[in-house]
């Protein structure tokens, strides 16, 4: 039993593209300590934002190892079984390759139909299974916050974060209005979404990830819509209520800036960690 | 590059195959009903006016019916009749071209079962010969073969007859006619355009293979049968050049009026001779009437079911298309901001729907020529039980429907297309557009409850109008749902109700005057009860069209106390002897003629004029009855009885003595039988019409409710990302289905029922009266199939969040 409390070994994660394979992570090592504030740096396509949806168990690696405090993070099966596609692409066809391809859309219907018993209890029921299950993982442990805030627009401030309450199985108001006084936003909480700034909306966004007390946060470009000011006041915000919370944090960014707020720095390039720096 | 715009959008339409599918096949459903509906349409007006034709390949029809419904009229008395009316004619533009006496009677066969017992059949004879106004109709089709009868031993059965009966040319069949039974030698089978709708006198509904005959005979023979002497006649068919046109009872109008002129001359020059004597045109003609009528009806209804679902297929279209501009918003502001032109952009989104439109459309026209046409003929052969002769496809029609079908879809795509090529760059590139929220009533209304349900109640209220037309066209297919349910039930219920429920009677015994009294001692002998009933043809004064006076012994409505039981309405039962005699009218003759309780009203029989007043108002009833006391009815017209009402005791065995003793017995579990057979007959129709409307009624609420999620896709990939269940998820989609589904519901209902009365109130005629009452229980099943259709779409939505690749959403947000 480690302290850790994200534990990675060896994370790979390949994708299929019809150009090749592309290896987005190609070995990746990560231990976090609760408590950390990371900054994950890198060029675009460098890994970062798969890393950080594997974290969140959104995506699942092709291979490795990845445990959340001492437990296995549930993944998804990724393969599509043989028989779900009976009649193989049909190649060398030239400029009839498009009717073709219509012509073996339509004739896997019945035979789509005909193994569909199978699919459901050898693919489809396992994967809303594993699916339900990083659910799980993500609404007890993880914190998330966008680049583009992503409130729901037909909910008030104060509804926005009772929402993921109630959703994760408990209602409380008075954490969510404490946790809106935490980002500075106590007098804004009947407003709706259009009627605040990005920033407001950016720490709204904040505080309804941490409504739910997660374990970790994450955020991918978070500062990424908003001005430089306006990023700093976000970040600030951000590392005040994590610390108040007690919340460990992992930040995907491109811009250096931003470091000032972090605990240890990691820089990705081409699916590997190149450096790991604590500050 | 508009070539490559349209390229991108039919590209984008293709992502969305589901909704393509749903709406090609709404498209597709609406051309092919459409189609098929219009050849029904079509296949019965032709049918009508070809076996009508006067000419040599037509069968004719008369114009003018002059009956007596009383007695006969002897050779002398016939052919003076005809003299008369011939002499007398009116100055008209109408000449008559012929006078034919012709000897029709009400009778018996005795048809012989499988066990070898008898069992007698109520059937109509004519004395027809080769007939001159009207012949007997041998279309060359597997119904009939033959000859026409030449000697007076030979008879031409009804081809709606041979079936029931298993009888083949040269058997010998027994028919009676009064007192008299004779053998026959059939030699033929055919129609007669009087019996082209197979109906017992007195019944709209058709009747049952082998419960009812018609037979064909020579003069000779039928005279022989009645034993009556040579050229007796009790009807004079009058035929007039051409066919002119006469007044429709379904109308207000008046149609025929030189006719209308001719027969009120005529009734001068015949009640001088015969004061018994009725006269009409062909809309006295039951079985002509209700042959015509089905095919106005039909002419009338098509394009109102075509329109209808071509509406719903539009909104669909427009709907669909306006959810495909709201996704691809930025990439069109992209375009305009690359300064892509307008006039480059809106082509396409009209060009989408009638590509779209053009597949359905095809689809529509081979459905409805291949499946829906033939489907149809077979329900006419299957119901009116008569060949469809000629070639009825109306091309014409398949275009026009096809026309206005693209037509309506080219509109139904015009505002998006307007819409997406008036889209601002600045606003949807800043997201502005995108943002569209629930009314500050419903915010606050919502504010209150938890924020799931505040949540889902927002998000389902968001686009009211889209709401709006879902709902409008989820009540219109359940207009065509609903209708055949309603009508289906109401029909029922005058049918079968009006024959099991309100008779208290086993068997009514047709007499001519007098032969009522034999039955009467045989009854009393036998402890069967009876009742004595009085029932004569008579017309509204002033008016041709006819109704039927009907004298009852008792009257009751409720138990069985009466042989008959009554449905009152309105007003009182009517009391003994009152001067002026009182009587009930329906509520058909209360509906057209506008009659009220309290007033005094006449009617004639023949020439002959009796007033009477209205007490009450009776329901129920399909022809347009007047209810007398018996014997009030019996001293205005001088006869006493016209048949007997009859229940016999539980063991009782029947045997053929009534046979001897009637000219006609109609059987009560006969009737029953007939009306469930034809209920039967019609429940594949039927069938295939709720179908539709059930089909209709889930493309639509699919459509509109998969809209719904996709436009939500980025709130439920964000609730997804933050650890949503599914279950959660699931329930929010199920409150919002259930909330739609339930309003949906009532609101198509209500549309339903007020849709349905309309529809039968522009249908319903003098000769065929109903109305439509809401059941509730049918009121409920509406309810209930659209709320079972929009939860049942709930685990469609959880589907699809369930697939929703999350990884691509995050990266959407991040875009």
């Amino acid at each position: 039993m480690t302290d850790n409390l994200v534990e990675i070994e060896g994370m790979k994660r390949y994708y299929e593209m019809v150009s090749g394979t592309v290896k987005a992570l190609n070995g990746v090592d990560l231990q976090v300590k609760e408590g950390e504030r990371i900054i994950l740096l890198g060029p675009s396509g460098s890994g970062k934002t798969t890393l950080l949806n594997c974290i969140a168990a959104l995506d699942s690696p092709t291979a490795g190892q990845y445990s959340f405090a001492g437990k296995d993070v549930p993944r998804t099966p990724e393969i599509i079984p043989r028989w779900w596609n009976p009649i193989p692409p049909l190649k060398g066809l030239g400029r009839f390759n498009r009717i073709a391809e219509i012509f073996r859309y339509f004739n896997n219907i019945p035979l789509r139909l005909l193994f569909y018993p199978l699919h459901y209890f050898t693919y489809s029921k396992p994967l809303a299974k594993a699916s339900e299950e990083a659910t799980s993982f993500r609404r007890e442990n993880i914190g998330y916050v966008f680049q583009f805030f992503n409130l729901l627009q037909d909910l008030t401030v104060l509804e926005n974060i009772l929402l993921i309450q109630e959703l994760a199985g408990g209602r409380d108001e008075n954490r969510a209005r404490e946790l809106l006084a935490l980002v500075g936003l106590e007098e804004e909480v009947d407003r709706f979404p259009t009627e605040i700034s990005g920033g407001q909306q950016q720490r709204v966004a904040i505080a309804r990830s941490l409504a739910k007390r997660p374990k970790l946060l994450l955020g991918d470009e978070l500062t990424g819509n908003l001005d430089t000011k306006t990023s700093s006041m976000v970040m600030e915000v951000l590392v005040k209520a994590c610390e108040a919370e007690n919340i460990t944090t992992v930040f995907v960014t491109h811009d250096e800036s931003l470091t000032k707020y972090a605990t240890r720095i990691i820089r990705l390039d081409s699916g590997v960690v190149i450096s790991d720096e604590i500050v | 590059m508009k070539a490559l715009l349209t390229k991108r959008l039919f590209r984008s339409l293709w992502r969305s195959k589901i909704r393509l599918v749903a709406v090609v096949l709404i498209i597709m459903v609406g051309v092919m009903s459409g189609i098929a509906f219009g050849h029904y349409a079509h296949m019965t007006t032709n049918m009508y006016s070809e076996i009508y034709e006067d000419s040599e390949n037509g069968v004719n029809l008369a114009d003018i019916w002059v009956e007596n419904p009383r007695d006969i009229w002897d050779l002398e008395e016939s052919e003076n009749l005809c003299e008369e009316i011939s002499l007398q004619w009116a100055n008209s533009q109408l000449p008559m071209v012929e006078c034919e006496p012709r000897l029709v009677l009400e009778g018996l066969l005795i048809a012989t079962e499988d066990d070898g017992s008898e069992r007698l059949v109520p059937g109509v004879w004519h004395g027809i010969d080769e007939g001159d106004v009207d012949r007997v109709w041998m279309p060359d089709d597997s119904c009939c073969e033959g000859r026409l009868a030449e000697s007076h031993d030979e008879i031409v059965l009804d081809a709606h007859v041979v079936e029931g009966l298993g009888v083949e040319l040269g058997d010998t069949i027994t028919i009676g006619a009064g007192q008299g039974i004779l053998n026959f030698t059939i030699v033929g089978f055919g129609y007669h355009p009087m019996h082209l709708y197979f109906a017992a006198p007195g019944s709209i509904v058709p009747a049952e293979s082998g419960t009812f005959a018609a037979g064909y005979l020579t003069s000779s023979g039928l005279e022989a049968l009645a034993n009556v002497s040579a050229g007796t006649a009790n009807m004079l068919l009058i035929d007039v050049l051409d066919t002119p046109e006469y007044d429709l009872e379904s109308t207000d109008e008046k149609e025929g009026e030189e006719l209308s002129a001719i027969i009120d001359s005529m009734t001068i020059t015949v009640t001088d001779i015969d004061q018994s004597a009725i006269i009409y045109d062909r809309s006295g003609i039951e079985s002509v009437e209700l042959l015509r009528a089905d095919a106005e009806g039909a002419m009338k209804t098509y394009p109102v079911i075509t329109a209808m679902l071509v509406l719903v297929a539009g909104i669909t279209i427009f709907l669909s298309l306006q959810r495909l501009i709201q996704s691809q918003a930025r990439e069109i502001a992209i375009l305009r901001t690359l300064g892509i032109p307008r006039s480059a952009i809106m082509p396409s989104y009209v060009l989408a729907p009638m590509g779209i439109g053009l597949f359905g459309i095809i689809l529509g026209i081979i459905g409805g020529i291949f499946v829906g046409s033939p489907a149809m003929e077979l329900v006419y052969e299957e119901i009116m039980g008569i060949p469809i002769i000629g070639d009825n496809y109306s091309f014409m029609q398949v275009f026009e429907i096809s026309i206005i079908t693209m037509i309506l879809v080219m509109f139904s795509g015009i505002r998006p297309a307007w819409q997406a090529a008036n889209l601002d760059p600045l606003k949807v590139l800043r997201g502005q557009v995108e943002v569209k929220l629930s009314s500050k009533a419903i915010q606050q209304f919502t504010s209150k409850l938890p924020t799931t349900i505040g949540l889902t109640i927002r998000s389902s209220t968001r686009k009211p109008i889209r709401l709006a037309f879902t709902f409008f066209a989820v009540g219109l297919s359940m207009l065509i749902l609903g209708s055949m349910l309603f009508m289906m039930n109401s029909m029922e219920d005058v049918f079968i109700g009006n024959a099991d429920e309100s008779s208290n009677w086993d068997q009514q015994a047709i007499v001519y005057p007098g032969m009522e009294v034999e039955i009467v001692e045989w009854a009393e002998e036998n402890s069967i009860d009876y009742e004595l009933l009085l029932t004569l043809p008579a017309n509204p004064d002033g008016d041709s069209r006819q109704l039927v006076a009907m004298g009852l012994d008792v009257f009751s409505t409720s138990g069985n106390q009466a042989m008959q039981t009554l449905s009152l309405i309105e007003g009182d039962l009517p009391n003994q002897g009152s001067d002026p005699p009182e009587a009930l009218v329906d509520e058909g003759i209360q509906h057209f003629l506008g009659w009220e309780v309290g007033e005094v009203q006449a009617i004639r029989f023949g020439s002959q004029l009796v007033e009477f007043k209205i007490t009450g108002i009776t329901e129920g009833e399909i022809a347009r009855t007047v209810y007398f006391n018996r014997a009030d009815l019996a001293s205005q017209v001088d006869l006493e009885t016209t048949s007997v009402f009859l229940t016999y005791p539980e063991e009782f065995n029947r045997t053929n003595e009534l046979g001897d003793m009637s000219i006609g017995i109609i059987d009560k579990q006969q009737t029953i039988d007939a009306m469930e057979s034809l209920m039967e007959q019609q429940q594949v129709f039927f069938i295939s019409i709720q179908f539709l409307g059930i089909v209709v009624a889930i493309v639509v609420l699919f459509n509109t409710l998969i809209i719904n999620l996709a436009e939500r896709d980025l709130e439920l990939a964000t609730l997804r990302v933050l650890g949503a269940p599914i279950s959660r998820i699931g329930s929010m989609m199920l409150g919002e289905h259930f909330a739609i589904g339930l309003i949906g519901g009532v609101l198509g209902a209500i549309f339903s029922i007020l849709g349905t009365q309309w529809m039968i109130s522009s249908l319903v005629q003098w000769s065929f009266y109903f109305k439509v009452d809401a059941d509730p229980l049918i009121s409920s099943y509406l309810v209930g199939i659209v709320l079972f259709i929009s939860v049942a779409l709930t685990p469609v939505g959880m589907w699809r969040v369930h697939r929703m690749d999350l990884v691509e959403k995050v990266k959407e947000f991040s875009n």
